[in-house]
């Protein structure tokens, strides 16, 4: 019995110190709070933590740059005719696929047709609209896209219906090219079924997936023939982790990589102590709360502008972001291209907030700290989704400030998809939200008035039903070129018009933040959130 | 006893039938889709309802069920909306990583808490009495995933003993037997964490059904005969109050079938628990269905072992 | 005269509760002669059942123990023995039979094999001999289906036959004393009948001493030799079976007779002692019964009388026959 124990303990000894020694030397772990999904084709891919697969295995044409602009990827030149409906790229030579097979532009014309085919079932179909001959291809009476032309090997020509502004978006970023060979092999109305296949992705990236342990892990290992040089790493691995435990995994050294979401400070203290780098990469994206357009009293825009001076939109950064991030203004953070200058920043002011809901016509009683509206005291039902710690704190926050100026508001905590599916369909007061936004500044989908359907609906992108005429022509003007100089000023006076107007009440900006070990050199990350996370990954080495 | 077996065993297929209609309808009356909570600006309006039809989302309820049932029937339990792989292979992984996880668990905390409930039983009112009480009550109140990190704070963060989270090293290309031990290594904590809890509640359960039984006239008996004390606790009441603990016992195994959702999520353990949780966030309806279709199933059978167990042990019981 | 079998001297038996000490036992003093059935009775709470726990050391733990006195049975000082020594005398010389028969048997073990248990502590057979003396013993206890009994479970019997069942547990040692603390009481009287009847025939064969415990004056007419009455802890008075009827000393005695049953006429009143027994921590001063007493002198109200032999084997704790000067 005695040695039994012994040899036990023996075992465990080894075992615990070996799990350590076993961060080996040339192995990088990134620890996520959700478990890919396992759909790693990205025709089919939903679930933002299955991006983190397919935007690693598989590459797109183009890619964004330290500076932020787009810079040559798969494609080593692009370029578009005069009227925007033309567009070409020309892939680079000598680019395989992690079967060894070489990349041609054929795989590249069906990588993007494929959303087309008549039986497909994913949530992509959308993305080729613009092409020339869609609907035609859709219905199933061609069979392939005519607007995508090979012109040989390496070059491959796309024609839109009309001028396409956000063609090389479109057509460079928002399509990662998979191999030909083995999905024409698929009957297209049941690949979600190829499992097997889904889960061995084969793409041209730097790293190729060789296991995926569904709800564990996903392990990435180097592929030698990568066209921008092999890996200086042997295995990046995506390890499930859980929130609460995560940086305690991170300073133990049980992985080398996290993204935590917002940093206080003493976390940030915490990190650097530990030898870790903090990259908060600018995300063109906005919190904000919305107040329902449709019922009378928020169609009056001084007192969407009274409301925005009540909120400590300051406080909320200063204390709840812990100066990681900005307060919000209008769409665009300082980071992006098209921020206007010279906004109004509606300073945190109760008197000017009273000041402006008086021009409204609301009646403020200082008495009894009662703000009345029609003879009635004001009560408005805020809703807000659990999971966003910032943003619950903000819900309690508003509550507090709307409050000091006589307005009494309840709170709705929902679940996220609940809550999102009833204020797109109308059925809110005031919501607290959070929206990204093309990275080619179109603003259309939100605020354009084509896409506003009735109450009651819930497929209409612009849900907050903003109607405006100038914005409508400026987004009209915007589409029709391509230049980009034309575009910032154009979406600079949109800009500064939404800031006028809010339509919404700009809250925050903020960074998506990326803490990682000290020990990794070698990496750039360009200022633009979710496309940027694996930029250059053969480019990264352990420092030892 | 056999037609009351066979009755029982019958019995099941009523109630698991019942138990998908109330579910299926639950989870589909939920609002929301599998889809509503993409947000990403290019997916749009159109691009989520090519998804939903292609699931059938809208179909009419009794459709929807009627399909479903015809294929269930057959043994096909449908695709997982989220993971886009057959239910069956996904409840499975989970269930076996469970299995492993609850079973342990059980098997530690019945090896101590049955033993212990005894000892303080036979010394009522002693300091290790109080002692037990002490710990059992904290046990019952403190709620597990405090107990978790508290236990990762010290075995694992401060003292290295444990690694904080998984089923396995990850990256370390371990095989076989040093696979195997990893395995355990990362298994233990969670055990402890889990088995601390039950044991609280059956280290109180054991005692009082022992100090129960000790009061009885055939104690009195048994002693009146010169018996030693020793066999009075250990062989006569001893197997009079293990009847009712035993029957506890299989019975909580059925429920353990359902996983620790709580316990699995801290130390990301994937099993039933995290994967039911997240299946009904995600509105994934055949791997709902099919879930609660597994649990009632394991809950309805330990229920029928523990009442057979039951007449074993007790000559008393008498099945028609 | 035949030697005291079992004699108890001035037995103190307390109990610890939380309001301090109770003297369940004040200076108890009996003796019981071989082949003898002695009778022990008084109302419930008087210390019968107390007094056979205290002679088997069985009382409640922690509770109860024993302050003072002797206890001597068979050369032996009862309250000097260890454990272990105790164990060995325990259904071996004395045995003890309960007034439950309904719940005094383990559920869970067949009569053969708790029957056997006895067997097994005290002697030393074979299997097929313990099997054959087990079955003999419940014949002998008159269970004609003895070898299908000796595979049942307790649950199986009715309460006469697990009584008779006690009895054979109990008598399968031959033990030179058994207490049966009220072993009728919770039975049918058509089978208290049997069940006594029985009892008498097996001490008769086996020539074993029976302190036989109860309230039921109609026992003790038919089993005892002698019978001891007790009183809130005290013997108030020993003779034998004959005498306590004929000529009933203590008024206490006087007055358990005067309310039996048997004796009234229909539209008579029932004749009962007045006022009840006093709880254990409101004991009286003087003697014990005097509240309750119709022949109360003023002596008795403050001095405690002892028990005294008034007349040959006839002994009463009363300041009545008391000739005494002041």
């Amino acid at each position: 019995m005695k040695k039994k124990l012994m040899l036990f303990s023996i075992s465990f000894l080894l075992i615990s110190g070996l799990g350590f020694a076993a961060g080996s030397k040339n192995v990088y772990r990134i620890g996520v709070f959700h478990s890919p999904t396992g759909v790693f084709h990205p025709a089919y891919a939903t679930h933002s933590y299955d991006f983190y697969i397919t935007r690693f295995v598989f590459e797109t044409l183009l890619r964004y740059g330290p500076d932020g602009k787009l810079e040559p990827n798969l494609a080593k030149e692009w370029s578009a005719s005069k009227d925007g409906t033309v567009f070409t790229f020309v892939l680079r030579d000598g680019i395989k696929f992690h079967d060894g097979t070489p990349l041609t532009a054929e795989d590249v014309k069906y990588s993007i047709e494929y959303v087309g085919f008549p039986d497909y079932k994913g949530a992509r179909a959308s993305f080729i609209n613009a092409i020339k001959g869609v609907k035609e291809f859709k219905a199933g009476k061609t069979k392939d896209l005519k607007g995508i032309k090979v012109l040989d090997k390496n070059t491959i020509q796309i024609t839109t219906e009309k001028t396409y502004s956000s063609g090389f978006l479109r057509f460079g970023i928002n399509f990662e090219i998979f191999p030909k060979h083995i999905w024409e092999k698929v009957e297209v109305g049941k690949a979600q079924e190829a499992t097997d296949l889904m889960r061995q992705p084969i793409g041209t990236g730097p790293f190729k997936m060789t296991e995926y342990v569904p709800d564990q892990y996903v392990t990435f290992t180097r592929f030698d023939d990568y066209w921008e040089g092999a890996p200086k790493l042997d295995k990046i691995i995506l390890v499930k982790t859980n929130r609460d435990t995560a940086q305690a995994q991170l300073f133990r050294g049980e992985i080398d990589q996290i993204y935590p979401g917002s940093i206080r400070k003493t976390d940030a203290d915490q990190f650097k102590a530990h030898g870790m780098v903090i990259s908060g990469v600018p995300r063109n994206a906005y919190q904000y709360m919305t107040v329902n357009l449709t019922k009378k009293p928020f169609q009056d825009k001084r007192v969407r502008q009274a409301i925005a001076h009540a909120l400590n939109r300051k406080g909320v950064v200063d204390n709840f972001l812990e100066g990681h991030g900005e307060v919000s203004h209008n769409p665009y953070p300082s980071t992006f291209w098209a921020h206007p200058e010279g906004m109004n920043e509606y300073k945190y002011s109760r008197d000017k907030a009273l000041e402006l809901f008086k021009t409204a016509g609301w009646n403020y009683d200082a008495g009894k700290n009662v703000m009345y509206l029609d003879g009635k005291p004001v009560r408005f039902q805020l809703k807000y989704s659990k999971g966003n710690v910032v943003r619950e704190k903000c819900a309690v926050l508003f509550q507090q400030n709307l409050k000091d100026v006589g307005i009494k508001i309840d709170l709705k905590i929902m679940e996220f998809g609940v809550m999102y599916d009833e204020v797109k369909k109308s059925d809110y007061e005031i919501a607290l939200v959070g929206q990204g936004s093309e990275n080619d500044g179109d603003l259309s989908k939100f605020y354009y008035s084509d896409f506003i359907k009735p109450i009651g609906d819930n497929s209409g992108s612009n849900w907050i039903r903003y109607k405006n005429p100038e914005v409508d022509r400026l987004i009209d003007e915007g589409f029709r070129t391509l230049d980009q100089d034309k575009r910032q000023t154009l979406y600079r006076k949109i800009g500064l018009l939404l800031n006028e107007e809010l339509p919404v009440i700009y809250i925050y900006h903020w960074p998506d933040n990326i803490v990682f070990t000290g020990k990794l050199k070698g990496r750039t990350i360009p200022p633009v959130a979710a496309y940027s996370y694996y930029y250059k990954a053969n480019k990264w080495y352990f420092a030892d | 006893m056999r037609k009351y077996l066979i009755r029982r065993i019958l019995i099941i297929i009523p109630v698991l039938f019942g138990v998908s209609i109330v579910i299926f309808a639950l989870i589909h009356l939920a609002p929301g889709d599998p889809y509503s909570s993409m947000i990403d600006p290019n997916f749009t309006a159109e691009d989520r309802r090519n998804l939903l039809e292609a699931i059938g989302y809208y179909d009419p309820l009794p459709v929807k069920y009627v399909k479903w049932l015809g294929r269930a029937i057959q043994g096909d339990l449908g695709y997982s909306i989220t993971y886009k792989e057959p239910v069956l292979s996904v409840i499975l992984r989970n269930f076996k990583n469970t299995v492993v996880l609850s079973l342990t668990a059980l098997a530690l905390s019945v090896l101590m808490a049955v033993p212990i409930g005894v000892i303080s039983a036979t010394r009522k009112n002693t300091i290790f009495d109080y002692v037990v009480t002490v710990f059992s009550f904290i046990g019952i109140s403190v709620p597990i995933f405090f107990l978790a990190m508290l236990l990762i704070k010290f075995l694992s963060f401060d003292l290295g003993l444990f690694p904080i989270s998984g089923m396995q090293t990850i990256g370390s290309g371990y095989s076989g037997f040093m696979k195997f031990l990893d395995f355990v290594h990362h298994l233990m904590l969670p055990v402890i964490a889990l088995a601390l809890v039950q044991m609280a509640q059956l280290m109180r359960y054991t005692r009082s059904s022992m100090l129960e039984v000790i009061m009885q006239d055939y104690i009195r008996t048994a002693r009146a005969k010169g018996l030693k004390e020793r066999l009075v606790i250990y062989k006569h009441a001893l197997r009079n109050a293990l009847i009712p603990v035993v029957t506890v016992i299989c019975i909580s195994i059925g429920y353990l079938m359902s996983g620790a959702v709580l316990t699995e999520t801290v130390f990301v353990w994937p099993g039933m628990g995290t994967l039911v949780y997240q299946s009904i966030l995600n509105r994934d309806y055949p791997v709902v269905v099919s879930c609660a279709l597994v649990m009632a199933f394991f809950i309805l059978i330990a229920n029928l072992i523990a009442d057979i167990l039951y007449a074993f042990i007790d000559p008393r019981i008498k099945y028609e | 005269m035949p030697e005291a079998l079992l004699e108890i001297q001035d037995l103190v038996t307390s109990f610890k509760t939380t309001s301090g000490l109770q003297r369940v036992l004040d200076g108890i003093n009996l003796s019981l002669r071989r082949g003898e059935i002695l009778g022990l009775v008084g109302e419930s709470g008087c210390g019968k059942s107390i007094t056979s726990l205290s002679i088997m050391r069985l009382l409640p733990q922690p509770y109860g123990f024993i302050e003072n006195g002797k206890i001597l049975f068979n050369d032996k000082e009862l309250t000097d023995l260890s454990i272990p020594e105790m164990e060995s005398i325990r259904g071996n010389e004395i045995s003890m039979i309960f007034q439950e028969p309904m719940t005094a048997l383990n559920p869970v073990f067949t009569i053969g094999n708790q029957i056997e248990e006895v067997l097994d502590i005290h002697q030393d057979l074979k299997k097929r001999d313990k099997k054959e003396k087990c079955i003999e013993m419940l014949k002998l206890v008159g269970l004609p289906r003895a070898k299908d009994v000796y595979n049942e479970y307790p649950h199986q019997l009715s309460g006469g036959m697990r009584q008779r069942v006690m009895i054979a547990m109990a008598l399968s040692c031959e033990p030179r004393l058994l207490i049966a603390d009220e072993p009728t009481t919770a039975l049918d009287v058509t089978v208290q009948i049997q069940i006594l009847e029985l009892m008498k025939s097996l001490q008769k064969d086996m020539n074993t001493s029976i302190l036989l415990i109860t309230h039921d004056l109609g026992v003790i007419a038919e089993m005892c030799d002698r019978v001891a009455v007790m009183y809130l802890g005290k013997i108030v008075e020993e003779t034998t079976t004959v005498n306590i009827f004929d000529n009933p000393l203590h008024p206490y005695s006087q007055g358990l007779l005067n309310s039996r049953l048997g004796n009234i006429q229909k539209g008579e009143k029932l004749i009962c002692i007045p006022g009840m027994v006093p709880t254990l921590s409101d004991k009286p001063q003087g003697c014990f019964f005097s509240p309750r007493c119709s022949k109360c002198i003023d002596r008795c109200k403050t001095d405690m009388p002892e028990l005294n032999e008034v007349k040959p084997g006839h002994k009463v704790r009363c300041w009545l026959y008391v000739d005494e000067d002041y």
